[in-house]
């Protein structure tokens, strides 16, 4: 059996004008879990309710085996890699220098994995973080991220706002890291591509609620796109429908492939029509 | 704890050691010597609310939030930070009073310059204790207007009580209480004063942590 390196149950934080409701999350070691929603869908917040840096209102959150409010959870944060959408380094440090300040910060910094990392991602050690590109900040938040021999990476927007070259060398970072034993990634982005690349799960949130966490694969085969007239979609069962569009010329529904009739052609959704027509199902 | 001093002074950079370098040749003019006192009290005062200002404009504290670092660490360093510019400004007016002794005047009046010098480190210890809390309330530009108000606040009411009062009604007390008592009472309300300002701070971070402040 398979162990959750996260597991959070009945998790409810509510801030003013935002609510995060009954959120109920297992992310499996070995697995990397896409996290996705729009913006304010309460991604971050999760992140931080994870890592215990603002209080949760009720509910329960185990990382590593420990429980995030437990004394314990000091000793676990050294095995926990996060980086941020702002990587939140003052702009005037070094690479160099953010290496020493790591050094002090974990018992279990490593310099030279840091510094093979610097290389890697050929980062200039002694630039001032101002002089970075915005790729070159979110790899240097990687590099540190992954010098203290992390089981658990929380990446929160890791990859917004980089080209995709960038992106994709960073996928391929994301998903060597999780396949070694007893690791696991949790990747929150809007970019749902980028999470159909590389992700084992997805978690959709949407204005604070979950309103899915499945397997990818699970979730491809389930759900499917149906492009039709106004009058066969009329003859579909309901339970199959779950959000449309009628255009002039026809309809357009996302269905779950289980409940269609054979004689429909229903094509395959990609994880961005699932996550669009779900949230619009939501809306209404 | 070393980590986080480490990060400040990187943050500072070269222009800690210069300004240091311009305090000391203020004090080392005999013209400029009350002059370099001030500026050095104000400077040491502004450049951890400076290190603070870089923090909140990257985050920093979100950042640390993820990592091992207790609030406590973190409030911590900054009030050990700023002891230790004030005593790296005490240090810096000792060896000025003693080059000019040693090059300029002759003789040198080490207990009286410690005096002073002791008395210039309390005013700064309590300024910062009283700004802290402020800081880590409301953020740092209200402390440093905390700041300013304070010290325009003290400066006030010391050249306008000496005005009204006479120095003698102002000062002469000073005279009359034993140098022993007077710099054990002032080191107790320094302690004091410190370590409520420092349980504050850390209560006032762990809210904004949490976003009350938001």
């Amino acid at each position: 059996m398979e162990s959750n390196v996260v597991e959070i149950k009945g998790l409810r934080k509510r801030y003013k004008g935002f609510a995060l409701e009954n959120l109920d999350l297992a992310l499996p070691a070995g697995c990397i879990m896409g996290l996705v929603g729009e913006n304010g869908a309460g991604k971050s917040t999760t992140i931080r309710l994870i890592m215990d840096a603002i209080s949760r209102d009720e509910g329960k959150i185990t990382v590593l085996g420990v429980d995030n409010q437990s004394p314990d959870f000091l000793r676990t944060k050294e095995d926990i890699g996060v980086v941020l959408d702002e990587t939140c380094i003052p702009e005037v440090i070094t690479a160099k220098q953010l290496g020493k300040i790591m050094a002090g910060t974990y018992k279990n910094w490593e310099q030279d994995v840091y510094d093979s990392w610097l290389e890697k991602f050929r980062l200039p050690p002694d630039k001032k973080f101002k002089e970075y590109s915005r790729g070159m900040t979110m790899k240097l938040g990687i590099a540190a991220a992954l010098s203290h021999r992390a089981k658990l990476l929380l990446l929160d927007e890791a990859t917004s706002g980089l080209d995709p070259m960038v992106r994709d060398e960073l996928l391929d970072v994301f998903a060597d890291f999780a396949v070694e034993d007893g690791h696991a990634v949790l990747l929150s982005s809007h970019i749902v591509s980028d999470l159909e690349k590389i992700c084992d799960y997805i978690a959709f949130l949407h204005k604070g609620r979950l309103v899915l966490c499945e397997e990818k694969d699970a979730l491809l085969d389930r759900y499917g796109i149906l492009k039709c007239t106004k009058e066969q979609i009329k003859n579909v069962p309901s339970e199959a429908v779950h959000s449309m569009r009628l255009g002039p010329y026809g309809a357009e529904a996302l269905v779950e492939r289980a409940f269609m009739p054979k004689d429909l052609l229903v094509e395959r959704a990609t994880l961005e029509d699932i996550i669009l027509y779900l949230s619009k199902e939501e809306d209404q | 704890m070393t980590a986080l001093l480490k990060k400040d002074l990187y943050l500072l950079g070269k222009q800690t050691w210069i300004l240091l370098g311009v305090a000391l040749l203020f004090s080392l003019t005999p013209q400029f010597e009350s002059f370099g006192s001030a500026y050095l009290m104000v400077l040491t005062m502004t450049l951890p609310l400076t290190t603070l200002a870089y923090d909140e404009r990257c985050h920093w504290d979100t950042y640390l939030s993820m990592t091992p670092c207790r609030p406590e660490r973190v409030v911590c360093s900054k009030y050990l930070f700023a002891a230790l510019l004030a005593g790296a400004a005490l240090a810096v007016t000792v060896l000025a009073g003693i080059l000019k002794s040693t090059f300029l005047h002759g003789e040198f009046d080490l207990m009286g310059n410690m005096i002073q010098r002791a008395s210039l480190l309390v005013v700064i210890l309590t300024v910062n204790a009283i700004t802290m809390p402020t800081i880590f309330r409301f953020g740092v530009e209200k402390g440093r207007l905390t700041m300013m108000a304070l010290m325009f606040g003290t400066f006030g009411v010391i050249v306008g009580g000496a005005k009204l009062l006479g120095e003698e009604r102002m000062f002469g007390w000073l005279d009359r209480v034993p140098l022993t008592a007077l710099g054990i009472a002032a080191a107790a309300v320094v302690v004091v004063m410190n370590a409520a300002s420092f349980f504050l701070s850390v209560r006032f971070y762990r809210k904004r942590q949490n976003g009350a402040y938001d």
